[in-house]
C-alpha cells in the first residue's frame, strides 16, 4: 500500500489462505457490486480483512472531504463477530458515527445503530457493501446523524461509571467530595457518590478506592473528542484543545484534599462535561460526558505532576514550581459514564415531561397500595407520605411490592425507604407507622401531612378510614380504591379537586348503582376463597394471584396520574375478564347531595332519591304515594345517607288524603338489595307525598306513624325516619331515636 | 429535489426530468423491441410505464421531441395518446399535456411513421390552439397558419424563441429555468431541412436551497450548430447561459459534435466548442447517451476520439469517472438508467443498486407458464 496515502493495516495474504467464510462470500459480492473493487486481502493479528476501493455517491460540492473513491478494509475476527470497517486514507475526515480509536490509526466506521446480532440474519454480504456505501455517502453530505440522535460517539468499552448528573452540577465543590466505589470487576462497574467533606460517612469511605474530579469545557458544536487517548500526556493534550488546563486542575485538587493520609492511596477519575451545541454558536442542547480512570494513586500522580514529592517514605507537598514528567507513561482507561436514576430520569424514561411534584398521602401499604405507590414512584411521580400500621409478614410476599429483605419491618417505613433509594432522593418519601382512624387524626404529624397533601389516596380497604377521611375538612380530594371480594373488580371513588361530592356519598351512590344495575350484581356475590397464613382464627388471607393485583395496580396508578389535578368526581369499576384476559371499564352515575339537619341527625339526601320522590308524587297526583327509603346509617356520626327509594308496593293504598304503604314483596326486595350490595344499602325509613297545594309539614297521622316507626326501629337501636314530600322542593324529614328527646318538626 | 433519468437505449435518446413540484417532462423517445438475448438495452415503454405507475399517473406534463430523427421518435405512435386520430386513443396510452417541438418539425414534408404521427399531432394541437409549444418562429410557420385561416397572432403565445426561457417554469415555479439555445428562426427559413442543426438545445438551471445547477441538453447538435449557439450567445452577452455542471452530450458521442475532423486519438474541437467545454465547473458530469465506447475506430458514433476528449474534460474538472455512458453504467453487460439528482451541494449521480424486491415489484413479471 502507498503508505503516505493510506494507513498500514496488517500484512498481505492471499485468497487461498483466507479462513473466514464471510470474507470469501464478500469477495463474490464485491465482484458483483459495480461500485466496489477488490484491492487485496490482508491479515492483522486475529483479524482477516478485505481491502476494497469503494465508489462514493457524492454531490459535486460535498461539504465534507470524502473522496469519490475511498479505500476501505472490512475485517472479521472469526465469523460470528460483527465486522470492523476502517477507512484507510490517512486524511479521511473525522465525522460522526466513527468509533473511537487510537491516534494515527485508520478511522473506524460505526455502521450499525442497532445491535449487530439483531441484524445478522438479514445482513447479506451485498447489503453490508450497500451499508458501507450509504455510510460514505451520508458522511459526504453531513447526513450521518438524524436530528434527534444524541451527539456522542460510541465508546468501545464496557467499563462504566455510574454517576448522578444533577448532583454533580448542583453541589458546591467546596462542600462535597465525590468518591467512587467499585461494584463489579469485569467489566468494571464503578459508582460515584457525593459525600460531605466535613463529615464523610465511614462506611462509604471504607468501600471507596477512587476519587472523582469533574471538569467542564466550553460549549462546542462538533466532535470534541476524536480519538481515544492512550496515556495521560495525550489526555492532557486533548483537554488543552478544549481549553481545560488539566494538570493545573488536578494539582489544585490534590492540594485541596483534606485527609491526605487516606486519599493518597486512592486513584483519580476525571469526569469531563462537554456542553454541545448542534450548530456553531447555537444554544447548548445537552452535554457529552467522558470519564477517564488514571492508573496511578493520587500520591504517585502528585509526584508525576510535580506538585508532590517523596520525602522519608512519605508523599508531601512540593513547594517549588510544579513540573510534569513522564506523563506518557501513565495509562488512562476510558469509562462509559452511565446516569444514576433520579426523579427526572425516571420521568423521562416513563415518557412524562416535567410535571409538578404532587404531595400524595397514601393510607394502606398493602398488596394493592404498595404496588400502586411503586408504579408511580418508578415513574418519578409523587412526593409520598405513606401510612400503615402493619408489619410485613412472609405470606404478604405473594402479592406485596416489597421483598423478603423487609420482613418484620413496618410496611410504610420499608416502602418509603425503598422509594428514597430508588430515586436517590432523601425527601422522596416519608412514612408514618400508624393507623388512621378518627382518634389519630388529632396527631399533629398526621394532621400536618393531610393538610399539605395534594391528593389523599386511600388504599386501606377500611371503612373506618374512608369514613374518617370523608368527614374531615382537609381540602385535598380523596381517592379510595379497593378490589371486590373476588379480586376481579377494581373500584375507585374519586372526589375531584374541590371536593364537590364527598367520599361517603360516593360510596352510597356506588351501592345504589350496584343495587339497580343487574350487570353489577355479581360484585359482592363472587367471593374468592381464603387460606390461613397462621394459627389463629383471624389469620386468613384471600386467595388471589399476584398478576391480577398487578393489573389493578397498573390501572390505579394510571388513573392517579390522569386525574391528579382533575376536578371531576367519578365512580369507576374495572372488571377483569378471565376468559378474554382483558379489562373493561365502567363509570357510574354521580348525584349531588343535600345535607338536612333534623333533631340532632344529619340526613345526606342524594338528589337521585330526591328526584324520584318528586317525580312519583307528580305522577300520582291527585293521590298521595310513597315507599321506602334505602341508604345507610352511621350511628357513630349520627348521619343517615339516603341513596334511593323504592316506590309503592302493589298492595299500597293511594288516596287523595291518605297513603298506606303496602308490603307485597317488599321484604324480599329489600333483602335482595342488601345482599347484592354486600350490606351497604338497606332500609332506612319511609317516605310519602302530600297532595298538591299541601306543604310537607307532618300531619297528625304522620306523627303517629313516626312514633310507631321509632319504636320498631328502636329495637335495633336505629332511628325511625319518615320523609314527607310536599309542595316544597325539599322533603321534610322526621327523624328520632327511641329514648331520645324529640324536637318538634313542622306542624300540619 | 429534481431527478433526471437517462435511459440506456443504445445510440438513442430519452431523458425523463422529474421536477421538484412533481411535474414530469420527457425529452425524446425511442422504443424499439428487444428481440435478442444479448441486447442489453432497457425496454423504454416498460420503464416509463413503471415510473408513471409508481407516481400513480398515466400522463406527462410535457413531452419534447428535439428533432425528427428516428432514434429520437421511434415507437411514439404506439405509446402515446394522440388527439388527432382515434386510432391513437385507448386506455393504455400515455397522455401528453403539452407537446414540445421545434418549428421545423411541423413544417417538414415527407415524414414517415413515428415522425409523421408526431408531426400530425403537433399540427393538430397547433391548429386547435392548445397543448403545444413550438420553438422558433420562421415566416413559413406564419404562412402555414394563414393558409389554414388562422391568425398567427392568436398562436404567438404558443411559440418560444431561442434566447428566451420556456414559460411556466422559473425559480419559484418548479425550481427550474429552461433557456432555449436552439433552434433559431432564421435558420429554419427555406426548403432544406437541417434536423440536427435545428434541434431543440436548452440549458436547464435547477435551483435547490439557493444553489444553482445547470444542465445543457445537446440533442443532436453538431459542431456547426454549436458554433452558431456559442457565437450568438456571446453576441447577446449571455455567456452564463453556456455554463454547465452537467452536459448531455450531443449526437451520441460523435466527433461531428466537436469538429470537422475526427482526430487520431482525440478529437480537437473547434474554437467555439472549446469555449463551451471551458464553461464547466467543479466535478462536472458528462453523460453520453450512446452505446459503449469502442476501443477501435468506427464510422458510426460513438467515436473513441470524441470520448477521449470528453474524458479529458471530466478529468480536468475533477474526476475522469464523471464521464459516463448510458450503455456502460453500472456495467456494460447490464446497463441501468443513469439517475442524477439535484441537491443543495450540486448534482448527485446516484450510485445505488436498483434491484431486489423494490425493483421486482415495480415492474410486471416475465411471462409465467
Amino acid at each position: 500500500m502507498e503508505s503516505d496515502l493510506f494507513c498500514e493495516w496488517g500484512e498481505i495474504t492471499c485468497q487461498g489462505e483466507l479462513a473466514s467464510l464471510r470474507l470469501r462470500q464478500l469477495i463474490l459480492a464485491v465482484a458483483r457490486y459495480p461500485y466496489t473493487s477488490l484491492v487485496e486481502i490482508r491479515r492483522h493479528n486475529d483479524m482477516e480483512g478485505l481491502v476494497i476501493d469503494c465508489e462514493v455517491e457524492l454531490p459535486q460540492n460535498p461539504p465534507v472531504p470524502i473522496q469519490p473513491t475511498e479505500r476501505i478494509v472490512i475485517a472479521y475476527n472469526g465469523d460470528n463477530a460483527p465486522p470492523s470497517v476502517f477507512a484507510l486514507r490517512r486524511s479521511f475526515p473525522e465525522t460522526l458515527h466513527q468509533n473511537l480509536t487510537p491516534l494515527g490509526g485508520p478511522k473506524s466506521l460505526c455502521l450499525f445503530e442497532e445491535p449487530y446480532i439483531e441484524l445478522q440474519a438479514q445482513l447479506t454480504p451485498a447489503r453490508l457493501l450497500q451499508r458501507i456505501s450509504e455510510w460514505l455517502r451520508r458522511a459526504g453530505t453531513e447526513e450521518l446523524h438524524l436530528a434527534e440522535q444524541p451527539l456522542e460517539p460510541l465508546l468501545l468499552t464496557m467499563d462504566r461509571i455510574i454517576f448522578d448528573r444533577e448532583a454533580l452540577k448542583t453541589l458546591h465543590k467546596q462542600e462535597t467530595l465525590t468518591v467512587v466505589i467499585p461494584l463489579a470487576e469485569k467489566p468494571l462497574l464503578l459508582h460515584a457518590l457525593q459525600i460531605p467533606v466535613s463529615h464523610p460517612q465511614k462506611d462509604i469511605l471504607e468501600q471507596a478506592s477512587y476519587l472523582m474530579l469533574s471538569l467542564t469545557a466550553r460549549p462546542w458544536h462538533s466532535r470534541s473528542i476524536s480519538h481515544q487517548p492512550q496515556n495521560l500526556q495525550q489526555l492532557v493534550q486533548l483537554l488543552q484543545n478544549l481549553d481545560i488546563k488539566a494538570e493545573d486542575a488536578i494539582r489544585l485538587f490534590i492540594k485541596g484534599l483534606a485527609n491526605w493520609e487516606l486519599f493518597q492511596k486512592y486513584k483519580l477519575i476525571l469526569m469531563l462535561e462537554l456542553p454541545k451545541t448542534r450548530t456553531e454558536n447555537g444554544p447548548v442542547e445537552n452535554s457529552e460526558w467522558w470519564a477517564f480512570l488514571i492508573h496511578l494513586t493520587l500520591g504517585e500522580l502528585g509526584v508525576k505532576l510535580g506538585c508532590m514529592a517523596k520525602q522519608d517514605g512519605r508523599v508531601v507537598q512540593f513547594l517549588g514550581k510544579a513540573q510534569s514528567q513522564d506523563l506518557d507513561s501513565v495509562s488512562v482507561l476510558p469509562l462509559r459514564p452511565t446516569y444514576a436514576l433520579s426523579r427526572t430520569l425516571a420521568q423521562q424514561m416513563a415518557g412524562i415531561g416535567g410535571i409538578e411534584d404532587a404531595h400524595i398521602l397514601t393510607i394502606g401499604a398493602g398488596a394493592l397500595g404498595s404496588q400502586v405507590v411503586l408504579n408511580l414512584a418508578r415513574q418519578g411521580v409523587g412526593m409520598w407520605t405513606i401510612v400503615d400500621p402493619d408489619q410485613l409478614l412472609p405470606h404478604n410476599l405473594v402479592r406485596h411490592g416489597l421483598w423478603p429483605f423487609w420482613i418484620g419491618q413496618n410496611k410504610a417505613d420499608a416502602l418509603a425507604a425503598e422509594i428514597r433509594q430508588l430515586l436517590n432522593e432523601s425527601n422522596a418519601a416519608r412514612s408514618l407507622s400508624a393507623s388512621l382512624c378518627a382518634d389519630s387524626l388529632s396527631s399533629s404529624t398526621i394532621d400536618e401531612a393531610l393538610a399539605s397533601s395534594d391528593l389523599i389516596l386511600d388504599l386501606s380497604t377500611s371503612r373506618a378510614v374512608s369514613a374518617a377521611l370523608a368527614n374531615s375538612e382537609y381540602c385535598a380530594p380523596r381517592l379510595t380504591a379497593f378490589m371486590s371480594s373476588s379480586g376481579l373488580h377494581l373500584i375507585a371513588l374519586f372526589e375531584g379537586q374541590g371536593r364537590s361530592i364527598r367520599l361517603d356519598d360516593l360510596e352510597v351512590q356506588l351501592a345504589v348503582s350496584i343495587a339497580e344495575m343487574p350487570e353489577l350484581s355479581q360484585i359482592h356475590q363472587q367471593q374468592a376463597g381464603t387460606r390461613p397464613y397462621a394459627g389463629s382464627c383471624r389469620d386468613a388471607s384471600v386467595q388471589l394471584p399476584q398478576d391480577i393485583v398487578a393489573l389493578h395496580a397498573g390501572v390505579m396508578s394510571q388513573f392517579v396520574r390522569a386525574n391528579l389535578r382533575s376536578t371531576e368526581p367519578s365512580i369507576n369499576i374495572w372488571e377483569w375478564s378471565q376468559t378474554e384476559l382483558s379489562m373493561s371499564h365502567r363509570q357510574l352515575p354521580i348525584h349531588l347531595v343535600t345535607s338536612i339537619v333534623s333533631n340532632g341527625w344529619t340526613v345526606r339526601l342524594s338528589s337521585y332519591a330526591q328526584c324520584q320522590m318528586r317525580d312519583h308524587r307528580q305522577n300520582q297526583l291527585p293521590n298521595e304515594t310513597g315507599g321506602v327509603l334505602l341508604g345507610k346509617i352511621d350511628y357513630d356520626l349520627r348521619t343517615v345517607y339516603v341513596g334511593t327509594m323504592l316506590s309503592s308496593p302493589q298492595d299500597s293504598c293511594e288516596w287523595p288524603t291518605t297513603y298506606v304503604r303496602g308490603a307485597a314483596g317488599l321484604y324480599q326486595r329489600v333483602e335482595t338489595i342488601k345482599s347484592v350490595t354486600g350490606g351497604e344499602l338497606y332500609y332506612v325509613g319511609e317516605w310519602h307525598s302530600h297532595p298538591k297545594g299541601v306543604s310537607n309539614a307532618a300531619s297528625r297521622d304522620d306523627r303517629k306513624a313516626h312514633q310507631w316507626l321509632v319504636h320498631e326501629m328502636g329495637i335495633d337501636g336505629l332511628p325511625g325516619i319518615i320523609a314527607i314530600q310536599g309542595d316544597e322542593p325539599t322533603p321534610n324529614i322526621l327523624i328520632a331515636l327511641v329514648d331520645e328527646d324529640e324536637q318538634t318538626g313542622g306542624d300540619e | 429535489m429534481a431527478k433526471l433519468t437517462f435511459f440506456p437505449i443504445g445510440n438513442a435518446d430519452s431523458t425523463l426530468i422529474h421536477l421538484n413540484d412533481g411535474r414530469l417532462i420527457l425529452q425524446d423517445f425511442c422504443n424499439r423491441p428487444i428481440t435478442e438475448d444479448h441486447d442489453t438495452r432497457v425496454q423504454l415503454d416498460e420503464e416509463l410505464r413503471g415510473y408513471l405507475a409508481k407516481q400513480n399517473r398515466q400522463d406527462f406534463d410535457a413531452v419534447a421531441f428535439t428533432h425528427a430523427d428516428s432514434d429520437h421518435v421511434d415507437g411514439a405512435e404506439d405509446f402515446f395518446w394522440f388527439d388527432h386520430a382515434a386510432k391513437y386513443q385507448d386506455d393504455d396510452r400515455i397522455l401528453i399535456s403539452e407537446l414540445w417541438v421545434p418549428a421545423c418539425f411541423i413544417l417538414e414534408a415527407g415524414l414517415k411513421s413515428s415522425a409523421r404521427a408526431i408531426r400530425q399531432e403537433a399540427r393538430f394541437r397547433f391548429t386547435q390552439g392548445s397543448g403545444i409549444r413550438i420553438f422558433g418562429n420562421p415566416d413559413s410557420l406564419s404562412t402555414w397558419l394563414q393558409d389554414r385561416g388562422i391568425d398567427p397572432a392568436s398562436r404567438s403565445h404558443l411559440i418560444t424563441h431561442a434566447g428566451t426561457c420556456v414559460p411556466g417554469f422559473s425559480r419559484s415555479l418548479g425550481q427550474v429555468e429552461i433557456f432555449i439555445h436552439s433552434p433559431f428562426s432564421f435558420q429554419m427559413e427555406g426548403e432544406t431541412v437541417d434536423r440536427n442543426g435545428n434541434s431543440l438545445v436548452a440549458q436547464w438551471t435547477f435551483v435547490e436551497d439557493g444553489y444553482e445547477m445547470r444542465c445543457i441538453m445537446g440533442a443532436d447538435a453538431e459542431y456547426q450548430a454549436w458554433t452558431d449557439i456559442v457565437y450568438i450567445t456571446n453576441r447577446e452577452q449571455n455567456c452564463r447561459r453556456l455554463d454547465w455542471d452537467l452536459f448531455h452530450i450531443s449526437h451520441h458521442c460523435s466527433y461531428t459534435a466537436l469538429a470537422l475532423q475526427k482526430g487520431e486519438d482525440e478529437t480537437t474541437p473547434i474554437l467555439e466548442v472549446q469555449q463551451l467545454f471551458s464553461q464547466g465547473n467543479e466535478n462536472s458530469l458528462l453523460i453520453s447517451p450512446s452505446l459503449p465506447i469502442p476501443n477501435e475506430d468506427t464510422d458510426q458514433p460513438p467515436h473513441r476520439q470524441a470520448a477521449a476528449f470528453y474524458r479529458q474534460v471530466a478529468e480536468e474538472y475533477g474526476d475522469v469517472k464523471n464521464f459516463v455512458v448510458t450503455m456502460e453504467e453500472p456495467t456494460p453487460d447490464n446497463p441501468k438508467p443513469i439517475v442524477v439528482e439535484t441537491s443543495r451541494n450540486g448534482f448527485v449521480r446516484q450510485r445505488r443498486l436498483q434491484g431486489g424486491a423494490a425493483s421486482v415489484t415495480s415492474r410486471p413479471s416475465p411471462r409465467l407458464g
